[in-house]
């Protein structure tokens, strides 16, 4: 016994000794770490010893054994005093090689044994083990996981290290260690005091009791000896204090004192490290320094200690690659560098930037300091203004100004903060879908706009505040409810001039009177202006429309010359088309919007006639006609046309008090317009050039029209429609023209003269034939009733269909009148048919009885099946039906241009008169209608 | 610094533009786009001098019929560079410094970058004062700086300037008369 204690005497002392830790560290390896390898195959070399280490399958195996839960370590001391208790005992020994309880894994502890049965005999008699429980045999390859311990870093509070309150009135508050005893679990912190004088006073004098303590927290403040003395606080100035070295104030006996802050002692407990305050938080902190300091020490040299204090704390110093550091320690000390990349250890290798020193030096992180000089961009990353982008100012040791562009303030950040930022960059300003200066609708029918993104936060301009008292709210991104886009949006300044998006303004009232800045954003009268001499807020300014004044004209009109000059005339323009007022309301639907904000932002004024293609829907005859809806969802409905497109058109509905857009084909209008590119052809710019151009293309025509002429041209755009959208007609106009003349011959022949002259340059615009050109140009075939397709497939007619007609074969010769066969005619008994054959000098018809149907109130020959009846009947019987236009007709009576007999197709119908194009010659005539009649085809 | 370059820019132009007069239009429209604005690389574009070449116009096939015209023109560029001195107009001075106008350009003077024998003093107008107050910058004062930061966006430069340096700060009080 005594020898034994002798040798762990012995051994202790040789512990001691051994103060050198490399010789201790080379024992301990003789000692433990020798049998193995001479266990092993011998020279190894490093990574294959490792290997070697690891368990195999010969290797004793690990079980783990089920105990009490916070019984581990007991168990594992049970069991080795069980092994010595077993060695005196003289009795052979337990056959399990070690054990090992971790204190991570709660309720199990390791054994390490060759069989589970030998696991099991040594575990005998253990009271805190669960001999029920299986024990578990662990596989090899997490034998090593199992036992390997993880080394957690432990964070120690230390003198100087920055520690945060976790009870009382301080909760939360930052303090410095000042002094630690790690053996009565104490230490000794700096903090900025809440002291609730009043309360102390009250417990001085003893009123306190029964008083409840103040909810209100008092204030952070530095002390005031000034408050402590109105308030007749004892106070026992410069008492020597062991702990700090130092002679402290004691205040109502309790509270220590130096300099101001409350020097608490506290358990270690009540404190936990703080991780990286902030530096706002240490300015707060620094405060005392800044008031108590030498007289010329100015704030930056309070943040220089500051910095000092914190410049102790290296462990988070991250450098990237590329970052511009300089070096603080050491030989080289005040050389600059960029850092080249950073080794595994943590080494940072330094591309030093000076002429004669060419390689790459290596450097631990402590010997670096991020370095930024005056005028470079950089971006903050971390704290409070985290992702701003700015440039420095100024920089103090550590601490860098930095002036901030977005907002132009300036604020103070540490630079192991900063990153290195492109000149050009677009700075981090966005949230979510939002970016800086966007218009974002908030809660409820407020909107705003963002004039500051901070890290998950935006602030916003809301349209409550006014120039003077701007309200500017933090939001966050689930708060903005949707982007607003003020584009098309207008509003009208104090001389109701129309202020757009863009727009140059002048702002005539309160504090930024005489300002001057761009329209960003517009809001029911609101006005986000950009303004570049307004500092506050990045020179947004939020204000009504009515205080300000729009700055000379709007962008349109600055163009000036030729341009300007066109589109002031434009602006001129009153409103063309009856449904104007309509438009102006729904201006924002669709292709207009384009159209408008492409033809270079054009005034918002009525579309000008001199615009050509996008104005022309300005003066849609459609708009403000009253009509009914054939097809699609609103089929029956009658409304307003209050907008037209190309391919469909706003129809306020008289059933209902809503306005719907419905497809141009399913209203009961024929289709207009069909492609904008029949339009903007290349010759089209002189037509649209001058108003004044299109006219005199139409002269030609008038002298056959004479003064019957000038009613009609009254509106321009459908004749100009009507004549290149060979496609279709528009009716838009009713049949309210009448002409002077009802000699049809006299129309006729007044078009084959016209027409090529009229045209001759215009050509191409529609078909080959000249003659379509007449056609177009008829004030008949403009404002008729039925949509042809002539122009374009002039020659296509009399290809297939209308070649032969069936019926019109002969009829006697002897017979004078109108009832040809193929004639479509109406008996006195109501029932429609065709003609079928004429009997010698008329005396009898055959006609073949079809069924009709009404359409648009007239009843219409539909079929006539094969093996329909047929009826003869006498001349009286018998009338003829007015045929409709695009039908087939047959011509009855012999006129000017065609014979009787000539077949063709009714293209339009213009009160009395029919443009017919005749089958024969291809020619387009205008014939009276009581000429024709309808054909049957089959 | 000034430069006299070449740039080349698209122009699109409507078809009622189409005409006698459209090369007219074209530099109108050009000078339009192009004068004011400013770019990283050229900086602020002050005037367009010259249509050097302009190309046939290339309808465009979206369907508005607009052609497209490349046109490669003169024009004066005003880019700062670091380093640069410069003649500004100062336009307001706030307790953090003072901000300056040269041209086009806006360029602020943190108080960091200010002498130090200067201080701010809003007793009246904001201004910097020196402490034997015979100088005073204020509002519209001419002064000269030196470049030392330069933050480019896509559309606007904005640069951090100093005049604590030698021969740089005010150089006439503005209120006088003219430099």
């Amino acid at each position: 016994m005594d020898t034994r204690l002798h040798a762990r005497m012995e051994n202790q002392g040789q512990f001691e000794r051994m103060e050198n830790e490399e010789e201790l560290e080379r024992m301990i390896k003789e000692r433990y770490a020798a049998p193995r390898y001479e266990a092993g195959t011998g020279q190894l070399d490093a990574n294959v010893d490792q290997q070697a280490l690891h368990p195999t399958v010969r290797d004793p195996k690990l079980w783990l054994v089920t105990v009490k839960l916070g019984k581990e370590r007991e168990t594992v001391v049970c069991l080795m005093q069980k092994t010595i208790n077993l060695a005196k005992q003289g009795k052979p020994p337990m056959q399990i090689l070690s054990c090992i309880a971790q204190d991570h894994l709660k309720g199990y502890i390791y054994v390490e044994a060759e069989r589970e049965d030998h696991v099991r005999k040594a575990l005998q008699g253990m009271r805190h083990v669960y001999h029920g429980k299986p024990v578990r045999l662990v596989p090899i390859n997490e034998m090593v996981d199992s036992i390997s311990v993880t080394t957690k870093e432990v964070s120690v509070v230390k003198v100087d290290s920055w520690v945060r309150m976790r009870t009382g009135v301080y909760k939360g508050d930052l303090a410095q260690v000042v002094d630690v005893n790690y053996a009565d679990n104490q230490c000794t912190v700096k903090l900025v005091p809440r002291i609730d004088y009043q309360h102390l006073a009250d417990k001085e004098s003893g009123k306190a009791k029964g008083k409840t303590k103040s909810q209100v927290r008092p204030p952070a403040r530095l002390f005031a000896e000034a408050e402590a003395k109105r308030l007749n606080l004892s106070f026992e100035r410069g008492r020597y204090d062991r702990s700090l070295g130092a002679s402290v104030d004691v205040l109502c006996s309790t509270t220590k004192l130096l300099d101001g802050y409350h020097m608490k002692t506290c358990s270690l407990a009540t404190v936990k490290l703080a991780d990286a305050p902030t530096l706002d938080e240490l300015q707060k902190f620094a405060i005392g320094d800044d008031e108590d300091g030498e007289k010329g020490g100015n704030s930056s040299g309070a943040l220089a200690a500051l910095s000092k204090a914190v410049g102790t704390r290296k462990t988070d110093l991250k450098f990237m690659p590329g970052d511009q550091v300089i070096i603080v320690e050491g030989d080289l000390r005040n050389l600059e560098g960029v850092v080249e990349r950073i080794d595994p250890d943590g080494r940072v290798v330094v591309n030093p930037s000076h002429k004669e020193l060419n390689e790459l030096l290596t450097f631990k992180s402590e010997q670096l300091r991020k370095h930024f000089k005056t005028g470079s961009t950089v971006r903050v990353l971390h704290g409070k203004h985290e992702g701003v982008v700015g440039m420095v100012v100024k920089v103090e040791r550590d601490v860098a100004h930095i002036f901030s562009t977005v907002s132009n303030e300036e604020f103070q950040v540490f630079m192991h903060d900063l990153a290195d930022s492109e000149e050009t960059t677009q700075r981090i300003d966005t949230i979510g879908e939002y970016a800086l200066h966007d218009l974002a609708m908030l809660e409820g029918s407020e909107v705003g706009c963002i004039i500051r993104v901070e890290k998950d936060v935006a602030f916003v301009m809301t349209n409550a505040g006014t120039p003077d008292r701007p309200e500017i709210r933090p939001v966050k991104l689930h708060e903005l409810k949707k982007k607003l886009l003020s584009r098309n949006i207008s509003a009208q300044d104090a001389h109701m001039d129309t202020i757009d998006q863009g727009s140059m303004v002048r702002i005539i009232d309160g504090k930024y009177k005489d300002t001057t800045g761009t329209v960003e954003h517009i809001f029911k009268g609101t006005l986000w202006i950009r303004a570049r001499h307004v500092q506050e807020h990045g020179g947004i300014v939020c204000i009504r429309a009515r205080n300000c004044v729009a700055h000379g004209g709007n962008k349109g009109s600055q163009i000036g010359g030729g341009l300007a000059a066109q589109m002031m005339g434009a602006h001129g323009m009153p409103p063309k088309s009856p449904g104007h007022a309509l438009l102006q309301s729904s201006y924002t639907s669709g292709l207009r919007g384009d159209l408008m904000s492409q033809s270079l932002q054009a005034p918002r004024a009525a579309p000008p006639r001199a615009f050509g293609g996008p104005g022309r829907r300005g003066q849609d005859p459609l708009i403000g006609q009253t009509k009914k809806v054939r097809a699609g969802v609103y089929k029956g409905y009658i409304g307003r046309i209050v907008d037209v497109t190309d391919t469909s058109v706003r129809l306020e509905l008289q059933a209902q008090a809503r306005t719907v857009t419905v497809n141009r084909e399913h209203l009961d209008v024929p289709q207009v317009a069909p492609s904008r590119d029949s339009f903007l052809a290349p010759r089209a710019t002189s037509m649209y050039d001058a108003p004044g151009s299109r006219t005199p293309a139409h002269y030609p025509m008038t002298p056959a029209h004479g003064g019957g002429m000038t009613p009609m041209h009254g509106g321009m755009t459908p004749a100009r429609e009507a004549a290149w959208n060979p496609t279709a007609t528009p009716a838009h106009i009713q049949d309210n023209w009448e002409p002077t003349s009802t000699a049809g011959t006299g129309w006729g022949a007044g078009n084959v003269g016209y027409t090529p002259g009229g045209y001759g340059d215009s050509s191409a615009l529609a078909g080959p034939t000249p003659n379509a050109y007449g056609v177009g140009a008829t004030p008949g075939a403009a404002y008729g009733q039925t949509p042809g397709g002539y122009g374009q497939t002039p020659g296509g007619y009399e290809a297939d269909e209308y070649v032969a007609p069936p019926a019109a074969a002969s009829w006697p010769e002897d017979y004078k009148g109108r009832f040809l066969p193929g004639v479509v005619v109406r008996l006195t008994s109501g029932a429609q048919g065709y003609i079928t054959s004429v009997a010698p000098a008329g005396s009898s018809f055959k006609v073949k009885i079809g069924t009709s149907r009404p359409r648009d109130g007239v009843e219409v020959l539909e079929t006539v099946p094969k093996s329909a009846p047929e009826e003869t009947v006498t001349e009286q019987e018998l009338e003829i039906v007015r045929p409709g236009k695009k039908t087939s007709v047959i011509i009855v009576t012999d006129s000017g241009d065609a014979s009787r007999g000539d077949t063709g197709e009714l293209i339009t119908i213009d009160g009395v008169d029919g443009v017919v194009r005749l089958s024969s010659t291809n020619d387009v005539v205008l014939l009276d209608m009581s000429c024709l009649a309808r054909r049957w085809v089959e | 610094m000034f430069f006299h370059v070449n740039l080349e820019r698209n122009i699109t132009l409507e078809p009622r533009h189409f005409g006698a007069r459209m090369k007219a239009v074209l530099e109108e429209k050009l000078r339009h786009e192009v004068e004011g604005t400013c770019s990283g690389r050229y900086g602020f574009i002050v005037m367009v001098t010259r249509l050097a070449e302009v190309s046939e116009g290339v309808v465009t096939d979206d369907g508005t019929a607009r052609a497209k015209f490349h046109i490669k023109y003169d024009c004066v560029v005003f880019r700062p560079f670091k380093g640069e001195v410069m003649d500004a107009v100062v336009t307001q001075v706030n307790k953090f410094g003072f901000f300056a106008e040269a041209g086009p350009l806006q360029l602020f003077v943190s108080n960091a970058l200010i002498t130090e024998d200067m201080q701010f003093d809003s007793s009246g107008e904001n201004c910097y004062v020196s402490d034997d107050q015979q100088i005073r910058i204020q509002r519209d004062a001419s002064v000269r700086v030196r470049i030392v930061g330069m933050r480019i966006d896509a559309n606007d430069i904005f640069c951090i300037a100093t005049i604590k340096d030698d021969y740089l700060g005010l150089i006439d009080f503005g209120s006088g008369g003219g430099i």
